[in-house]
């Protein structure tokens, strides 16, 4: 795997690999579901569709409010919710923890789903004329809509929390307090990326053990998905895996730092100490991960069980106009629906997308 | 000693001056050179050196049509006047009352000035907990008996917003500004109060006819600074607001104006450094010219 490379450019060997999805405690739900064990679930909930994932979150509300729940279905499957709390479970505040105050958490990563919808990669984005940027509208109305539904069951500190000013409080719906709840088994899921464990870990082992990465249901259909290859069906049975930084060498180094970095990081990626660094000191997913790595974040662990399975979305969020995630997606979601407790009306949806897709235009036009 | 230093003045100055010149001088030319440029933070667009990348007055011209430029320009003048005023009204208002304590004046200085210790940043994130939740949940709103909506929410509204830096701001910087107006105020020779006193004035005859125009001296100093502080603030508007709900000021804007674009255009975010500059040097010596002219010497 010696450097090897032709011309002109850019070139890197990737820092590490990291994931996000909806991470949920498996133990929370076979404690609610009375199941077995998890992996049927998993199984049925990948192939699920978004209608089945609301009525889950739906039913896990009641159980949460009343101590009781319909019966739902994943993949055609009943799942039957028990009756009366657990110890395990008698904490629960809300089905999701949701880091309101935290725009980047839905302005880049929660963007990224409707952008996915029409761009594949990050060089789709770039490659791409600034007038593709109009298909994004229906994905960016239905993303409003997914994110309305959720934030209608969202987990607080001491109850259920609403939208309104103190959902993007930062000190009660910071990035910290949502991964507490979660840690602290006030919620079921959380969207959020396999990095979270050793966060998770600090305030309880036992939940960040049982950790688990299920995709983010999507509401698109055929029409919304125009990205090469990509189906509603793959977006929702995938999640969003991705190189985020590299190891680059500089070009205008001497030749002796340049071939000395080459060896460090040829060293690291294939000696067996390097390895023993990036896999368990740094708790790194190498990019060569394969069936038989081994790591002690569940997290990561699922991440190589996606990335064996093909199941996987990319980043192409990193190629948006710059800061397009923070001051223009998740600007609006942040100050104009987030702090509105009643329902958004189809017209403010539309007129955000709209916006939306002008500040992305003419972005792209400027690079 | 005198003589020591007369003598050796020039030598003494050097170090002072070498160190004023490389740190504030050299990078400000060089700032005013690279607004003229396409730079791109470590290279220049175009070329190997600066004199390759130059635009003319295209990064100036992309400032004055920037929306975010001028709303930042419109949100930081609105907040300077709100804060100069509250500044100045609060400090004096304790100079005075400090003034007339007649045991204990040090420890009240002490204890007024101990905000100003406080970094702009740790403060921000201070007042955002008060604000979110003392305000919002505990004094103001949620089940509190006194409801006053206006002192709820203050963060997430831009003019609500800019009374809550206001506020911020004069906590802190009142025990400053309160130590310059007192030694002012003890300047003033009690012999004009007793003077006024036989004549027949009232207490706001004497404060307007004696102690603000023998107050104007420091009246300059405390307004100039309560202006470029405000002006310049950045610590407290990014840990407070984060620019979130049109609470962006200029330095802020300059701050993130590198982000919003690939790769990160810093002439244009050195352009509007330049403006910002040239903003602060015309108000401050405007204002430094027509309150020196209302001074009186005693």
């Amino acid at each position: 795997m010696k450097l090897e490379f032709e011309g002109e450019g850019n070139y890197g060997i990737p820092y590490n690999i990291e994931g996000y999805g909806l991470i949920a405690n498996k133990k929370m739900l076979t404690d609610i579901l009375e199941l077995g064990d998890i992996e049927q679930f998993k199984q049925d909930y990948k192939a699920a569709s978004y209608t089945e994932f609301q009525d889950m979150v739906k039913s896990l509300d009641s159980y949460i409010k009343n101590g009781s729940g319909e019966d739902f279905t994943l993949n055609g499957k009943s799942y039957h919710i028990r009756n009366g709390k657990t110890p395990y479970t008698e904490s629960l505040t809300g089905v999701l923890a949701i880091a309101g105050a935290e725009k980047w958490t839905y302005g880049n990563h929660y963007g990224n789903f409707p952008i996915s919808a029409v761009y594949k990669t990050v060089y789709d984005v770039r490659e791409s004329a600034p007038d593709k940027g109009d298909n994004l509208k229906e994905p960016i109305i239905k993303s409003l809509k997914e994110l309305e539904f959720a934030t209608d069951y969202a987990t607080g500190a001491d109850g259920p929390i609403e939208r309104g000013a103190q959902f993007i409080n930062s000190t009660a719906t910071g990035y910290d307090q949502a991964i507490q709840m979660l840690a602290e088994k006030k919620a079921i899921f959380m969207k959020n990326g396999n990095w979270i464990y050793s966060n998770v870990q600090k305030i309880s082992e036992e939940t960040a053990k049982n950790l688990i990465m299920l995709p983010v249901k999507v509401s698109f259909n055929e029409s919304d998905v125009t990205a090469d290859g990509m189906t509603p069906e793959k977006m929702n049975r995938s999640i969003p895996e991705f190189v985020s930084q590299y190891y680059v060498i500089n070009a205008k180094a001497t030749e002796e730092e340049r071939r000395d970095a080459e060896d460090f990081v040829y060293w690291l990626n294939t000696s067996e100490k390097g390895l023993d660094f990036i896999v368990n000191d740094f708790a790194f997913v190498p990019f060569n991960a394969d069936a038989d790595t081994q790591l002690d974040n569940p997290l990561s662990n699922d991440l190589i069980e996606y990335k064996l399975a093909d199941d996987l979305l990319a980043n192409p969020f990193d190629a948006a106009p710059a800061s397009w995630g923070l001051e223009s997606y998740g600007k609006y979601v942040m100050e104009d629906l987030f702090t509105q407790k009643d329902t958004w009306t189809d017209t403010q949806l539309t007129e955000i997308a709209d916006k939306c897709i002008k500040d992305w235009k003419s972005g792209m036009e400027e690079w | 000693m005198e003589n020591f230093y007369k003598r050796w003045f020039k030598i003494l100055v050097i170090p002072a001056v070498i160190l004023f010149f490389v740190v504030i001088i050299i990078p400000f030319i060089m700032g005013i050179t690279y607004s003229f440029t396409a730079w791109r933070g470590s290279y220049f667009k175009g070329s190997e050196n600066w004199w390759g990348a130059l635009v003319g007055l295209a990064n100036y011209v992309k400032v004055f049509r920037s929306e975010k430029f001028l709303s930042a320009l419109i949100f930081t003048v609105k907040f300077t006047v709100v804060a100069v005023i509250m500044k100045n009204i609060v400090s004096l208002s304790m100079a005075m009352m400090v003034k007339k304590v007649s045991a204990g004046k040090g420890f009240f200085r002490t204890i007024y000035f101990f905000p100003n210790l406080l970094g702009g940043l740790a403060m921000g994130f201070v007042w955002s907990f008060i604000f979110q939740n003392i305000f919002s949940l505990v004094l103001f709103g949620g089940e509190s008996a006194i409801k006053i909506p206006f002192l709820c929410d203050m963060l997430q509204d831009p003019n609500k917003a800019i009374f809550a830096m206001a506020i911020m701001a004069t906590w802190q910087s009142a025990g400053y500004m309160l130590l310059i107006y007192l030694n002012g105020l003890n300047n003033i020779s009690d012999d004009l109060y007793e003077a006024a006193s036989i004549d027949g004035a009232t207490p706001w005859q004497k404060f307007k006819n004696i102690t603000m125009p023998m107050l104007m001296p420091a009246f300059t100093i405390v307004f100039f600074l309560t202006l470029s502080q405000s002006f310049k603030m950045l610590d407290e508007n990014l840990a407070l607001t984060s620019g979130n709900f049109g609470t962006r000021m200029l330095s802020l804007q300059i701050l993130l104006s590198t982000r919003e674009n690939i790769p990160a255009n810093y002439g244009m975010a050195q352009a509007q450094a330049i403006i910002f500059f040239v903003l602060i040097a015309v108000i401050s010596v405007a204002q430094v010219t027509v309150t020196k002219r209302k001074e009186i010497e005693a």
